[in-house]
């Protein structure tokens, strides 16, 4: 069980005992999570070990068959994708997902929800380009034609537009030259400090570890092996644990 | 011996049980079976020859080629324009409708190679509709809106059939060519569809031309069409248009994902389900049409494996995982697997260029990579990386420059030429077709080696036998070099990532190429799996490979290369062994960035580099 | 000669709209519904059931748009959700509903050909120097002001930009609030809705027989391919053209060698410009 140095702040998102399934395979056993306001928690493991799958079932595209998911105090276990990124759970898949069909400034704009319309549209998406003036400069390109770096930073802004308050992202390095990546964790650590809360899934351990996280999951194939905060944490024995069969 | 091991030595004769069961058929007669029954089947046999035909572009080259309507067509009316002009004889009859009936095929394919499923669906609908169009403007020899009545008598050597004849001689033919279609599909050639199935730039790099065998597979698929349409003329006694229709299309629709859409044997089964089952039905014909839409929506939602699907489950539940592929000897054995001779070329590109769109995706690369050695190439996105390995390989046509390997000029040749000519590549997104084994999958990269005609492997001729065991072979040391030989029976699609990329790299050294050249294939996988990948390409430098990588891993990068090249912009901007590299102050404003190059040189490990930082 | 050209035009409209009516669906869910043509002939074959009743038009109208909205929906529902909206499977079945459709007329009213006038009623009149019905006029009206405003609201409204989001990447799109299965359900209703209500122009122009189902598909695909996938606009100009075509070959050439002359010059198109003249998708090239 974590033992937090942090225990005023109460959970935005927790989950309790999920697990995943795809048809009769069992990809997530029982894992439990939570993730505070202004903190971050990283979640490290092997391939395979059930890291996305986690994050696709705390977005709602995967159906929890065991284990609820609260968000807020309220129980959205059964709620879709849709309704889960309407109110202000948020995923960034892995792989700089856009619609690369449509401009950056689409893609932006596409997570506006209805209800908000004209002046304060454009107010919102004026919000999103002051925070990324790399993407304010190619407003009206088509998102294919941005560098990997730049999707990445969209895939991030896209999902900035619902103002989520908590923000799952899914290997935000991966495939990223280290200058890039550097960018996308300066990024993460301003919103962690505007007050979100961060679940983040990342492969290059030290990284996350000693860099952004508040607390670290360890995931070995589907289950919770190790969590605890990173201060506890013995970086050379966790990268063992990982490398040895 | 257990019963489990008892089915699946039974299992290996199992191709013989359809053809038990044709030769049980085709002697329905003399059992005592009535004439009704008998033309039910014999129909049934003919629409399954239809089916088995389609099934060949629909299962395996994922094209819903609804032209076969319009080969059948061409088939029968050939059959019966040489009855009317006298010529009753069906060994010529057969052979002239199989020769209309592949040009047939050949023609309604055309479209299906540069349009996507919807439109090649389409095209052939309209083919259909205008059928009666085509045969009213050629009436003179069709008999127009008339027809071709009282084709009767069919002789066969010149012995004349009577209908118990035509109906025996109807069931050997059908059964004789759907044995030869299953033999097909089953071999080099179905998984040479399957390759292409699952995306032409990997048919591509294994040196198979999608053109040729997009239409190898309409003409082959017409082929029983066209010996069904003859067969048909004689069955049926009056030829026209109105045969041939949107009914028909729906039948074999129907018939087809009743089946399986993969199948050959259950094809003529769904078939006479369709024709057999409404006939029971007095007052069916009404509803036989709604009865079929519905059943096409069921299936469609429900059944997607169909028939031949359920047995294939079936088997595997009884007999279990097959443990190790037919031909290929006991492990303990004393038999050596032949060893792989990788030893590669030397490459060398001078001054190549290529613009997409108005924008310089590279411009001026001179890159070189030795055989025993590991170049490896990093940059930012956009630097160009990946388009360089596409114009080595030839999946992008440089604007200027040349490439070459050992003597050989790459530049100008196509894509599947510069694949023969002995380059192997993986791609960033492991390419792997589905319903192959590991050991097919990497034996696909042999299929572009050597050409064996369609009627050699049809028949299982020698030529076809020897060279199946010899790619079997070489397969096998190829997963032996990986350390993949365990997992040779398995499904490919259910390996984990770090699998698929060995499986891949596998796959590039089996078929004993010059170059090898590998997009990201650290990306995305744990210590351990990149470890082992680490250990895998220092074997293959070792045995003399030319090994050219893309990579964003750095740490990797500086621990196996020999020599890195940085590309920014389109250009190579350094040159050097891995340490120099990492100091290059350039390579670390535009790549690197400050913590990377912070980590010192001589193996750094993800813990050194955090003291460091700390 | 002008009297081909408006005879051409207006059947031209009538394949654009129809051409118009696949397109929906395909830029809300990237599904196309092979049914939709046949829910035209079904529309036609209501007329006639409503009209027998004593209906008036806009009555019928009405209760065109509900039945097929209706339809439509629960095509969606019973065949399209449980596959996941997958579209490899949509094709069976969609092609399955559009077999059940035609299957159900002949079931119900046989194959006897009926008929339907014009609501609008009218005699032929001059125009332009050539003959033309009112509701041929109608078809080419209805065409025009259907693409422009379908083209509008696809590519400047939200509601647009969101089908255009999910026919590129649905999971995607549901990350990004979009209800994909609610919007495809809606999609489904509207086309096959507004493809029952067509009937109230179609019915008049092609007669009431079950065959004009494939007719009208085929074609439709034509227009939709010529003119480009995704696109209204180019539903319009191609759906014209190939009217146009049509008309002109069969009244100098022979009636056998309009449709052939149709089909190859489809061919020549899908050979030469794939996505169409102003289509948004490519379709796939070896």
């Amino acid at each position: 069980m974590p033992a937090d140095g942090n225990g005023a702040a109460p959970a935005v998102l927790e989950a309790r005992g999920v697990q995943y399934a795809y048809g009769d395979l069992v990809a997530v056993w029982s894992a439990s999570l939570s993730a505070r306001a202004g903190e971050a928690v990283a979640i490290v493991g092997r391939n395979g070990a059930g890291k996305t799958t986690l994050m696709f079932g705390l977005a709602g595209v995967l159906g929890a068959s065991e284990g609820s998911v609260h968000f807020e105090g309220t129980e959205v276990t059964k709620w879709s994708p849709w309704k889960r990124a309407l109110n202000g759970i948020s995923l960034v898949p892995e792989g700089k997902r856009v619609f690369r069909e449509l401009t950056v400034q689409e893609n932006i704009a596409l997570g506006l929800p209805r209800a908000v319309r004209g002046k304060e549209r454009r107010e919102r998406v004026e919000e999103i380009f002051e925070r990324f003036p790399i993407l304010a400069e190619k407003r009206a390109q088509l998102a294919g034609a941005c560098s990997g770096g730049q999707q990445q930073l969209l895939s991030i802004a896209s999902a900035l537009t619902m103002r989520p308050r908590v923000l799952l992202v899914d290997e935000p390095s991966s495939g990223l030259a280290p200058v890039a990546v550097e960018d996308v964790m300066a990024t993460l650590t301003e919103l962690k400090a505007e007050g979100i809360a961060i679940v983040l899934v990342e492969q290059r351990i030290e990284e996350v570890v000693t860099g952004i996280a508040d607390h670290v999951i360890v995931l070995e194939q589907g289950r919770v092996v190790l969590e605890d905060v990173p201060e506890r944490i013995d970086l050379t024995d966790l990268e063992q644990r990982l490398s040895v069969a | 011996m257990t019963v489990r091991a008892r089915a699946a030595g039974l299992l290996r004769y199992g191709w013989t049980a359809p053809l038990a069961l044709a030769a049980l058929v085709a002697l329905l007669p003399a059992l005592g079976a009535g004439l009704t029954l008998q033309r039910e089947l014999m129909l049934a046999a003919l629409y399954g020859l239809l089916v088995a035909g389609f099934n060949l572009s629909f299962g395996f080259g994922g094209q819903l080629a609804l032209g076969q309507v319009a080969v059948f067509a061409g088939g029968a009316y050939t059959t019966a324009i040489l009855f009317s002009h006298g010529v009753s004889e069906l060994a010529i009859a057969i052979v002239a409708s199989m020769a209309v009936a592949a040009l047939l095929g050949l023609i309604t394919g055309l479209p299906g190679l540069r349009f996507s499923s919807w439109a090649l669906a389409l095209v052939s609908f309209f083919l259909v509709l205008i059928i009666p169009n085509i045969v009213e403007i050629f009436s003179a020899q069709t008999g127009g809106g008339n027809g071709i009545p009282g084709i009767l008598e069919p002789k066969l050597f010149g012995a004349t059939l009577d209908a118990e004849g035509l109906y025996v001689a109807t069931v050997i033919a059908a059964a004789l060519c759907l044995l030869f279609l299953r033999n097909l599909v089953k071999s080099r050639y179905g998984h040479g569809l399957l390759v292409l199935k699952q995306g032409a730039p990997l048919a591509r790099s294994l040196g198979l031309s999608p053109f040729r065998l997009r239409l190898s597979a309409y003409v082959l698929a017409g082929l029983p069409a066209g010996l069904a349409g003859a067969f048909y003329a004689y069955y049926s006694g009056f030829i026209h248009a109105e045969s041939f229709d949107f009914d028909l299309v729906t039948l074999l629709l129907a018939a087809s994902v009743i089946g399986g859409i993969n199948s050959v044997w259950a094809a003529p089964l769904a078939a006479a389900i369709l024709i057999i089952g409404p006939e029971q039905a007095s007052s069916f014909e009404q509803y036989s049409l709604l009865a079929y839409g519905v059943i096409l929506m069921l299936v469609g939602v429900g059944f997607s494996i169909g028939l031949s699907g359920v047995g294939d489950a079936l088997v595997t539940r009884i007999v279990g995982r097959p443990q190790r592929p037919a031909g290929v000897a006991e492990r303990g054995a004393v038999v050596s697997q032949p060893s792989l001779v990788i030893a590669g070329e030397r490459l060398e590109t001078r001054g190549v260029s290529k613009a997409f769109a108005g924008v310089t995706a590279l411009d001026g690369v001179d890159f070189e990579a030795e055989p025993g050695a590991i170049t490896a190439i990093i940059g930012a996105n956009g630097a160009g990386k990946t388009t360089l390995l596409n114009a080595i390989s030839g999946h992008v046509r440089p604007d200027r420059g040349e490439v070459r390997l050992g003597d050989a000029q790459l530049s100008r040749m196509k894509t599947e030429q510069i694949a023969k000519a002995g380059v192997a590549r993986t791609f960033q997104t492991p390419e792997i077709p589905e319903s192959l084994t590991v050991l097919e999958i990497v034996a696909s990269s042999r299929i572009g080696e050597h050409w064996i005609p369609a009627a050699a492997i049809a028949v299982r001729a020698p030529r076809y036998l020897a060279s199946r065991r010899q790619d079997r072979e070489r397969a096998m040391a190829a997963l032996e070099f990986v350390g993949m030989a365990e997992e040779a029976a398995l499904p490919a699609r259910e390996l984990p990532l770090g699998r698929r990329r060995m499986l891949e790299v596998a796959r590039s050294i089996a078929a004993e190429p010059s170059l090898i050249l590998l997009d990201e294939p650290a990306a995305g996988l744990d210590p351990e799996a990149i470890e082992y990948l680490r250990a895998v390409l220092l074997r293959m430098r070792d045995a003399g490979g030319t090994v050219v990588l893309i990579e964003h891993n750095v740490n990797f990068v500086m621990e196996v290369a020999d020599s890195v090249y940085v590309m920014d912009l389109g250009e190579v901007i350094a040159h050097a062994a891995p340490e120099e590299v990492r100091q290059d102050e350039r390579v670390i404003s535009s790549y690197l960035g400050r913590r990377a190059a912070q980590a010192g040189p001589g193996g750094p490990s993800g813990a050194m580099e955090v003291s460091d930082a700390r | 000669m002008m009297t081909t050209i408006w005879s051409g035009l207006s059947v031209g409209g009538l394949y654009a709209m129809a051409g118009m009516l696949f397109t929906i669906p395909l830029v809300r869910c990237g599904i196309i519904n092979f049914a939709q043509a046949f829910y035209v002939v079904l529309g036609g074959y209501g007329i006639v059931a409503l009209a027998d009743q004593g209906w008036g038009t806009v009555p019928i109208l009405l209760a065109l748009l509900i039945i097929g909205g209706i339809l439509g929906g629960l095509q969606e529902l019973l065949t399209i959700r449980p596959a996941k909206g997958r579209t490899d499977t949509a094709l069976v079945t969609t092609l399955g509903m559009a077999i059940a459709v035609q299957g159900f007329i002949i079931a119900v009213w046989g194959t006897e050909p009926k008929s339907v006038s014009f609501f609008g009623g009218g005699e032929p009149f001059t125009l332009l120097g050539g003959r033309i019905e009112p509701g041929d006029l109608w078809l080419l009206g209805t065409a025009i002001a259907a693409a422009a405003v379908l083209q509008l609201a696809v590519t400047g409204t939200r509601w647009g930009l969101l089908g255009r989001a999910a026919m590129i990447d649905q999971t995607a799109a549901t990350l990004r609030g979009v209800n994909i299965p609610r919007q495809r359900t809606l999609a489904f209703a509207l086309g096959a809705g507004l493809a029952c209500a067509l009937a109230l122009l179609a019915a008049p122009k092609t007669g009431v027989i079950p065959s004009s189902g494939l007719h009208l598909a085929v074609f439709a695909f034509a227009a939709l391919s010529i003119g480009g996938l995704g696109s209204f606009v180019g539903c319009l100009f191609g759906g014209l053209f190939i009217g146009l075509v049509e008309a002109f070959a069969a009244r100098y050439l022979d009636v056998n060698w309009a449709a052939i002359l149709v089909f190859v010059i489809l061919c020549l198109i899908l050979v030469a410009r794939p996505g169409g003249v102003f289509g948004i998708r490519q379709l796939r090239a070896v």
